[in-house]
């Protein structure tokens, strides 16, 4: 028998809002995120747009020695995790600190371009490194603050530290479906036992100079620039790439018994991960969707339901061609005649993309949608592209009743994960 | 496969500064050689602690399934990649499933977890000349961006690069985690490919960690941060006064015992099983007593039905940084008394993310050639050490005894992991 895991608090800093409330009230609204690049003066790229977060702010009670290594995505995480701490009405005490666990999806940019900046001129003033620079001016370079933020686990310390956590802890990174996999490894730690209690999500941004420059040299951004709030179009047929998006989501998760014990309010039971590995490119995944079959069918498995439960599938939907292709292929595969009749939508198409972020933030909808009893539309799909031709949920919000839902998060490098989610009064058809 | 599975380990590799593979690198440990020396690769003449593991005559062209990847990964990639082929190699697993007429059941359950250093500050020095001829003039910066960066740059960058080429390279398609979490990713990695074979989620897994460590920028930090030694690591030892860096990666195959028993597999030890913990402090800090690192070691054996007696042996972090030696010290001597204890850092440096896997894979190795070797930089304890069992001898090691692995890392991180030879 698994153990029953319970997803008691939610917190969110987004592109729609820097709260839970805010978000899925600009989502319902159909409002987008995206629109032209504010962190830096990015008008001479070949993409300007992005989903960037507006106007945050680290809550005061999160300022202070405890945070002097975060990073603006760091502080994200922080602020996330405080609201779903917040949320759940329960965080770890001296008594029960080994009992709580953390597994984030950490993005990895690890140094902003400030920093960078400063280093170049220092170590390469002329663009070739000299390191005996660097020693003799160190005294001017070295602040001890910057090692602390540009280690490659300070998110996960900061987290650790700011809210006492001793049990379980890690970070992962596998691109796009690092906060699926986060949510995947925390759900295991708990049905093992190895904890109680787990605050689990993800946390990145990329927009930057060099995130920006990185995905422009690959060709992977949307350049619909002159219409921002439209770029993000997933499963239209003139989708053109995806558009990068930023910010954190964290969930608390928790032995269901104990929730119950302690009349916290549940939003839903994460009851089931399928990971697996598309073995096909680094950037591509298979046409046919191999690999994301994989990926769905065990997560079914795992949460112990059939295809004949599924109520709602909040896909990957990056906006790319190979995604949304592939995506419509795996879920025709793994749906078969019930495929054409579950709906399926992309929120990419109004938040962007979060990259490590995004599997947390869709795992957060999902179970918003549960509790609110809404599926979120796919917006922006205007011109249908003939070989995805699912319920893309076109005509906003739609009310309805959902048992269980499916969020799938696919990355760069082949890794995928499908998480499953039920209504904690979810009873099984028994198929 | 609803039944817990017990999982045993059939193929291993390293990789480092004694040597391009296991045998070499065992046999340095053996005759007391260390591969740490002054650094080469990086021009750091005026660096206080000069002293690094380099891989030495590592050529990844002729290391890579196919040549050409060298344009599209990184350094520490290629070691990775390599550590994971020489592990499958020697566990002779695709042996077994070029004799198979349908290799998809095979394929879907092989796993592929990954210890990942995350992203090093080298990596975006491409980036350099872009920035000194424009620094925050973004318009000009723009312009010239595909004239200056090669257009695959994010993809040579890729943290989960070792994850997705082995996974391609051999069709795994299998549970994945690449695990970024400071010196305990690969622990942390092999621990969830364990449980993953135990719970029957997959039957086999390759389990590989890899890390560049070594690079000037990085060293600066860690220099400042006073954890670096400028003379040589010496864990334990009165005159220990640091660390030194060291590249390398490593690689092990597990095996669930039903997939052993299916291909008749060669057996090197079992994992009994492992757990990793934070001690709650902040990012370079830890608890100079011991005793959360002494309380993983009792939850450890308790979890795992072992006493204290069963540990045959302890291939202890040893570090050679004072405060996480003497605080080990602590931990073992108040929970494991004076069971023998070894450690490898001292040989070929500390290879941070790899350092838990490549200490498991030399563990395992220990147990099948029945010997535990000695620690060849030690010459007296260090007075805050007192009653930690270690010394320069190698000594007799029962092949059928437990041997318990410690491994530590920045945010306060400590793992334990138990395998027992076979």
């Amino acid at each position: 028998m698994k153990r029953r895991v319970a997803i008691t608090g939610i917190g969110m800093v987004s592109p729609l809002g820097n709260d839970v409330a805010s978000t899925w009230q600009r989502l319902m609204a159909g409002e987008s995120g995206i629109s032209q690049i504010q962190h830096f003066d990015a008008s001479h790229f070949p993409t300007t747009i992005a989903a960037e977060v507006k106007n945050f702010q680290l809550s005061p009670e999160l300022q202070g020695k405890k945070s002097r290594y975060a990073m603006s995505f760091t502080a994200f995480a922080l602020e996330a995790a405080h609201q779903a701490f917040l949320d759940a009405g329960i965080k770890p005490s001296k008594h029960n600190a080994k009992r709580w666990g953390v597994v984030a999806g950490a993005g990895m940019m690890t140094a902003d371009y400030d920093y960078f900046h400063r280093f170049q001129q220092v170590a390469a003033p002329d663009g070739a490194l000299d390191w005996q620079k660097l020693q003799t001016q160190a005294q001017q370079f070295y602040q001890s603050v910057d090692f602390g933020k540009t280690t490659s686990n300070a998110g996960l310390s900061l987290l650790i530290n700011q809210f006492g956590i001793e049990g379980y802890a890690t970070t992962v990174h596998t691109a796009c479906a690092s906060g699926g996999q986060a949510l995947g490894l925390a759900l295991k730690a708990l049905r093992r036992g190895e904890v109680d209690y787990m605050l689990a999500g993800g946390f990145d941004s990329m927009i930057s100079p060099l995130g920006v420059s990185s995905f422009c040299l690959l060709g992977a951004l949307s350049t619909f620039n002159d219409t921002p709030q439209t770029a993000s179009r997933p499963f239209d047929l003139t989708r053109n790439g995806f558009v990068l998006g930023e910010g954190a989501a964290f969930l608390i998760l928790e032995d269901w018994q104990k929730a119950k014990a302690r009349g916290a309010k549940i939003y839903a039971e994460l009851a089931g991960e399928g990971n697996s590995l598309s073995s096909y490119r680094i950037t591509d995944s298979h046409p046919n969707g191999d690999g994301a079959i994989q990926a769905i069918r065990g997560a079914l498995k795992d949460a112990q339901v059939s295809f004949e439960d599924v109520d709602y599938i909040n896909a990957h939907g990056t906006s790319t061609k190979m995604n949304d292709l592939s995506e419509t292929n795996a879920i025709k595969a793994v749906f078969e005649h019930r495929a054409k009749t579950i709906p399926v939508s992309s929120t990419k198409s109004q938040t962007g993309h979060l990259i490590a972020a995004a599997g947390a933030l869709e795992a957060v909808i999902s179970v918003l949608s549960i509790q609110k009893g809404y599926v979120l539309p796919t917006a922006n799909l205007t011109t249908p592209d003939p070989e995805c031709d699912l319920d893309y949920v076109t005509d906003g919000p739609r009310e309805k009743s959902l048992g269980v839902v499916v969020s799938d998060s696919f990355g760069f490098g082949g890794s995928n994960s499908t998480l499953v989610f039920k209504h904690p009064e979810f009873v099984g058809s028994g198929k | 496969m609803s039944q817990e599975q017990r999982v045993f380990i059939t193929g291993l590799s390293a990789l480092t500064s004694s040597g391009l593979d296991l045998a070499s690198t065992w046999d340095a440990l053996i005759k007391g050689e260390s591969g740490i020396a002054p650094i080469t690769n990086w021009e750091i003449e005026s660096y206080p602690s000069q002293l690094g593991g380099e891989l030495k005559g590592f050529e990844p062209a002729k290391m890579l399934p196919d040549k050409k990847m060298v344009k599209v990964i990184s350094k520490q990639d290629a070691f990775g990649i390599n550590a994971a082929m020489q592990a499958v190699l020697h566990s002779e697993c695709i042996t077994y499933r070029d004799t198979l007429e349908d290799t998809t059941a095979f394929n879907d359950e092989f796993a592929v977890f990954v210890g990942s250093p995350g992203n090093k500050y080298c990596q975006q020095y491409d980036f350099l000349p872009l920035v000194a001829s424009h620094g925050k003039d973004f318009k000009r910066f723009a312009e010239d961006l595909f004239n200056v960066v090669h257009p695959t740059w994010l993809l040579r960058i890729l943290p989960n690069n070792v994850l997705a080429y082995t996974g391609i390279a051999y069709g795994f398609k299998g549970p994945n985690h690449n695990i970024s979490n400071h010196a305990v990713s690969g622990m942390q990695a092999l621990i969830e490919a364990y449980h993953a074979l135990k719970s029957g989620e997959a039957s086999r897994a390759v389990v590989v960690a890899y890390d560049l460590s070594i690079e000037p920028q990085g060293l600066f930090y860690y220099d400042k941060l006073g954890v670096l030694s400028a003379t040589g690591l010496k864990p334990y030892d009165k005159a220990h006064d640091g660390t030194i860096l060291g590249e390398g990666a490593s690689a092990l195959v597990l095996e669930t015992e039903a997939s052993v028993n299916a291909r008749g597999a060669k057996v090197y030890a079992e994992v009994v099983g492992g757990f990793s913990e934070s001690e709650g402090k902040s990012l370079f800090s830890l608890d100079e007593s011991g005793k959360p690192l002494a309380e993983l070691i009792d939850r450890t054996l308790t979890s795992l039905d072992l006493s204290p007696n069963d540990i045959g042996a302890v291939v202890a972090h040893g570090n050679g940084n004072i405060k996480s030696d003497v605080s080990e010290a602590r931990a073992i001597v108040s929970t494991l008394g004076h069971v023998p204890v070894t450690s490898f850092k001292w040989s070929m440096g500390h290879t941070l993310a790899a350092s838990g896997l490549l200490d498991t894979v030399l563990a395992a190795n220990a147990l099948c050639e029945q010997t535990l070797p000695g620690v060849a930089t030690f010459s007296q304890l260090a007075p805050d050490c007192n009653g930690l069992n270690v010394s320069q001898v190698h000594k007799t090691l029962d092949r059928n005894t437990h041997v318990m692995i410690i491994n530590r890392g920045f945010a306060s991180m400590n793992a334990c992991l138990v395998i027992k030879g076979c």
